[in-house]
Formats: C-alpha cells, structure tokens, sequence
C-alpha cells in the first residue's frame, strides 16, 4: 500500500498529539505532508479554504477526518499523513464529530487523489477494529502491526 | 423482492469524489431499500461513504445503481439522475 510506505518511509505520523482545535490537528497533519515534502506550506490553508467553503464534508466517518485542498493548492505530490489526537476535537460536521483520527492527503492531479490515494485511504480506514487499534496506537511498533493487519486483509480479498 | 438498476456513466470532471460522494450517499440513505453501486467487477453498499470511495469512481466511468426494496425504483431514479446532475 503506498499510504503505508509513504506514512512509515517518512515518519509522517504522530499520535496522540495535542489539538485544541480542527484548526491546530489539520496543521499538525499538513505539517508533516511538508515535512515530507509532499506539500508546500499554502496547503494547510487551501484546506482551510476549503473547509469554510463547502463546510467539513471531510469527516467521512464517527471520529476521522480526511482533510485535503485540490492538487493546484500546493500538493508537490502524493502525501499521507496520519495523525491521533490525545482529546477529540470538533471540525462542525453534527453526524461525524468530534474527531480524534486526522488522515491528511495530498496529490499532484485529481485523478491520483481519485483513484489511488483516496483508495488507499479508505482501505486503511474500512474496517472498524483497525480504526479502534489506531486510536490506540501508541508507537510505531503498533501502526507497523495495524499496517500489517490491514495488509494481510486486503490479500484475503483478492 | 425484486430489484431495480440501471446504468449511467460518469461525465463531470472529478468523479464521484469526496464531497459529492458524500453527497451520493447521504441520498442513498434517504431510501430504505438497499442500494449498490457497482463500477467492472467492483461493488460497494452506497449507503457507505468509504466504500463508495473505495472502489474509485472517476470521470468515464461506466456505474451501475442497483436497489431492492419498497422504494427501489425512486431510489435508483433519485441517484442516477444525482450522478447525471454532478457539473463539479
């Protein structure tokens, strides 16, 4: 899965982190798509841009986010970033609040987006017990393993 | 129970992507038949919005709506004419 080589490969995780508001946990997700350099810095706010335009349709499901702005707005190129808040926080979506999962993409063209990474993205996050062992993850050891699982489900499939 | 579907193809620029995905489903869960959206050999509950994006839905492609339920044929009406609808 290229979200995995891409999250592990560039260490761009972080758990647990401190967020006080969307604002502060989409930054620390961008942060490290830049980190990556998967992104430029005018990314973090196209995706606030886009959140105050459309509203945060993002959060796709109880608890997780999957912010992202449009592939002009800044993305060098196909980026995942993956990180879990210590306390959930509110991005004012009523269905799906609050959120303590914030998977941060980016890609070059919207096809990429459409076709590869939002995939990948849904692949990790489809199945509610990995979700539960995200939330719990605690080090790298731990999302190794939660990667691994996800592999070894995707193979079933197939 | 019978079943009702019908097929249309994708023709606005980002496909069935994130927000009118989002959208898509909210739709869907509006009826109480089940609804299942298939692309090829691929197919996902469209009440589920990260199965619905599983399975990549993009510009060209050729979907087909399928209900089966007591409001199948409003169903499958209301979701193609969302998909022919989309302009983003």
């Amino acid at each position: 899965m290229i979200l995995e080589d891409f999250v592990m490969n560039n260490h761009a995780w972080a758990l647990g982190v401190d967020a006080g508001t969307c604002g502060e946990a989409i930054k620390a997700g961008v942060d490290l798509l830049v980190k990556a350099g998967a992104a430029e810095e005018r990314y973090y706010q196209a995706v606030l841009d886009i959140k105050k335009e459309h509203g945060p349709y993002y959060v796709i499901a109880p608890g997780i986010a999957m912010p992202h702005a449009r592939p002009e707005s800044g993305a060098l190129k196909t980026g995942f970033s993956l990180v879990t808040l210590k306390e959930p926080v509110e991005f004012g979506n009523p269905d799906n609040d609050p959120v303590d999962i914030v998977l941060c993409i980016c890609a070059k063209d919207k096809n990429d987006l459409n076709n590869s990474v939002i995939i990948d993205a849904m692949t990790l996050l489809e199945n509610g017990d990995i979700v539960d062992e995200l939330r719990k993850a605690a080090s790298e050891d731990d999302l190794k393993n939660i990667f691994a699982q996800v592999a070894a489900m995707n193979e079933q499939e197939e | 129970m019978i079943m009702v579907n019908a097929t249309v193809t994708v023709t606005n620029a980002t496909g069935l992507h994130t927000r009118p995905g989002t959208q898509f489903v909210q739709l869907a869960q509006k009826f109480q038949s089940d609804v299942v959206l298939k692309k090829q050999d691929r197919e996902a509950n469209a009440k589920s919005i990260i199965k619905v994006l599983k399975i990549g839905i993009s510009q060209g492609d050729l979907i087909t709506i399928e209900a089966a339920g007591c409001d199948e044929t409003d169903a499958v009406s209301a979701l193609t004419d969302f998909i022919r609808n989309l302009t983003e």
